[in-house]
């Protein structure tokens, strides 16, 4: 399992010569946690970025882990596709306890991306960067027209759509026939 | 216990169905729900499968066919995020996705939105009517008004908050069919805050500003060709009671007596036959009570006695003339920094409360 060790740098601890306000208390180590996509590929983040994500600041709110019980239980998103899950993770460090900004144009322009974004970040709830999401899918249509729209949001046309579904319900209806001829089969 | 049941008699798409309906009805999140499902199944099911029958549940399809495809097609998103992203269109780009497909269609028809601007004028004198929506700004021929007004029926059902609503009707049939539309819209409240309506038939005005929420409605405009307007009716609507901001100048003439169901307003403007000093007394009371800003301005049809109403005022300094418009007096408000300022017209008296002039230089420097 290899890892890229998202946001290393800032869980690295505190010089004690470094610190200009030596009588404040001392700082508490911030927590990391462990996520994972399709590709398998670990991503270390910190507590602090994970709290943008409402699903999995709700999963960890009360795991307590210490890093190795983290490090050897990373949260598995079979769901997110690897490069989307870290396209999350980045952002989620970048905007570590930070206000979030009422424009974010770092997202991604290929639609095929950005629709693949938009079903991982509604997924992990993440509440802002869903707003930045829907603001971009929307902006792709601008002045458009519904033909035009049809193409760029990859939209069948209804009567596509019907046959497909009709083709769809029959392929449906050939399975179910097949493995019932199946069950008879082991039940004989 | 192990169940006893043939794999297969659990493993079709069917049951399936009904497992992840389970799923939803338990509130399972969908990826939970299916390794679960994996897990008890023993078999590798497909994810995109199974979250998309997650979300049609969801979504209120109590039958949803297996997937047509998986395609990536925004169309497909879950109804909520759909609804985000119509959220950030305007008016005339949800016209142009609502003719993209069926479920976009659906999407924009059920969007709650917030209007800026509503307004439908049917004018007799003109060829063509005006609709303004927004940013949609359009003219359309008398006679083509029906599916417009379809459009603007789904609209304003759909709509949670109308800032400005502007109507003028004729006696056309398109007119008629506005107010059936609004009839059919109204069987839930409309959340309007600016009211200005226009109308031949002064009865449809108000029974129009009645489908309004009263309380959310701050601001009436009434106006009325012929003037026939009824006061008394309009008196009683709690919409009337409710609102901070009346204008009937147009809507009707009356006696000063009902001017006493106008003194909770912040701003009115109506037109009286004559005023009497003693109801003058009650509007200056009435400007004294409450703090804030207020203007109230009252036309008069018939000539008033200047001195007679100054002298029950108890107002005897004037402040100035702006040359042979009018004669105007303030008088400053104890215990505040607002004024009372008077303005005496040759057929409208104009009462406010406002920051003292003093005052207000001061804050200027």
């Amino acid at each position: 399992m290899s890892s890229t060790e998202q946001g290393t740098s800032s869980a690295a601890p505190a010089e004690p010569t470094t610190a200009p306000e030596s009588a404040a208390a001392p700082e508490v180590p911030e927590s990391f946690y462990y996520v994972h996509g399709k590709d398998k590929v670990v991503h270390k983040v910190s507590a602090g970025a994970l709290q943008h994500s409402a699903l999995i600041h709700g999963m960890i709110s009360n795991l307590g882990y210490t890093e190795e019980q983290a490090k050897a239980n990373p949260f598995p998103f079979e769901n997110i596709d690897g490069d989307i899950l870290q396209m999350v993770v980045d952002w989620c460090n970048q905007h570590k306890g930070k206000p979030t900004p009422p424009e974010d144009t770092n997202l991604p322009k290929q639609k095929e991306k950005l629709f693949d974004l938009v079903l991982a970040v509604n997924y992990l709830e993440i509440k802002e960067l869903l707003t930045y999401c829907c603001k971009q899918v929307a902006m792709m249509v601008k002045g458009k027209s519904p033909e035009e729209i049809r193409e760029i949001w990859m939209i069948p046309t209804d009567a596509e759509d019907e046959a497909a579904e009709k083709e769809a319900k029959k392929r449906a209806g050939k399975e179910a026939a097949g493995e019932t001829a199946a069950a008879a089969g082991d039940a004989k | 216990m192990p169940c006893k049941l043939p794999e297969s008699a659990y493993s079709n798409p069917e049951t399936i169905q009904k497992f992840v309906l389970y799923d939803v009805l338990q509130g399972i999140p969908p990826d939970i729900g299916f390794q679960r499902l994996c897990k008890t199944l023993r078999q590798n099911l497909d994810y995109p499968k199974y979250e998309y029958l997650y979300y049609q549940f969801y979504n209120g399809n109590p039958e949803p066919d297996m997937p047509k495809s998986f395609s990536k097609s925004f169309s497909d998103l879950p109804m909520e995020l759909l609804d985000g992203i119509v959220g950030n269109l305007n008016l005339k780009q949800r016209f142009r996705v609502r003719r993209v497909c069926q479920n976009l269609r659906d999407v924009i028809d059920q969007h709650k939105s917030r209007l800026k601007i509503f307004k439908v004028s049917f004018d007799c004198e003109k060829r063509w009517n005006i609709l303004k929506v927004d940013d949609l700004d359009q003219k359309f021929l008398k006679k083509s008004y029906k599916k417009t007004l379809k459009l603007l029926g789904n609209f304003l059902k759909t709509s949670s908050h109308v800032e400005s609503f502007e109507l003028k009707l004729d006696n056309s049939e398109g007119s008629k069919s506005v107010l059936n539309m609004l009839r059919d819209v109204s069987m839930t409240s409309l959340n309007v805050e600016n009211a200005k309506i226009s109308a031949i038939n002064t009865d449809e005005a108000l029974e129009i500003l009645g489908f309004f929420e009263p309380g959310e409605l701050k601001k009436i405009e009434l106006q009325s060709e012929r003037g026939n307007g009824n006061v008394r009716k309009l008196v009683e609507m709690e919409q009337f009671k409710l609102a901070e901001s009346v204008d009937i100048r147009k809507f009707r003439v009356f006696d000063s007596e009902l001017l006493e169901k106008f003194l909770h307003f912040k701003r009115f403007v109506v037109k009286v036959n004559s005023i009497s000093k003693e109801n003058a007394l009650r509007l200056k009371n009435a400007i004294l009570e409450d703090s804030g800003p207020q203007i109230l301005s009252v036309s008069l049809r018939e000539q008033y006695d200047l001195v007679e109403i100054l002298d029950h005022l108890e107002i005897d300094e004037e402040s100035g003339d702006e040359g042979f418009n009018y004669t105007y007096f303030t008088q400053k408000i104890p215990n505040s920094s607002e004024e009372i300022r008077l303005e005496f017209h040759v057929a409208e008296i104009n009462f406010s409360r406002r920051i003292s002039n003093n005052v207000f230089i001061s804050l200027l420097f």
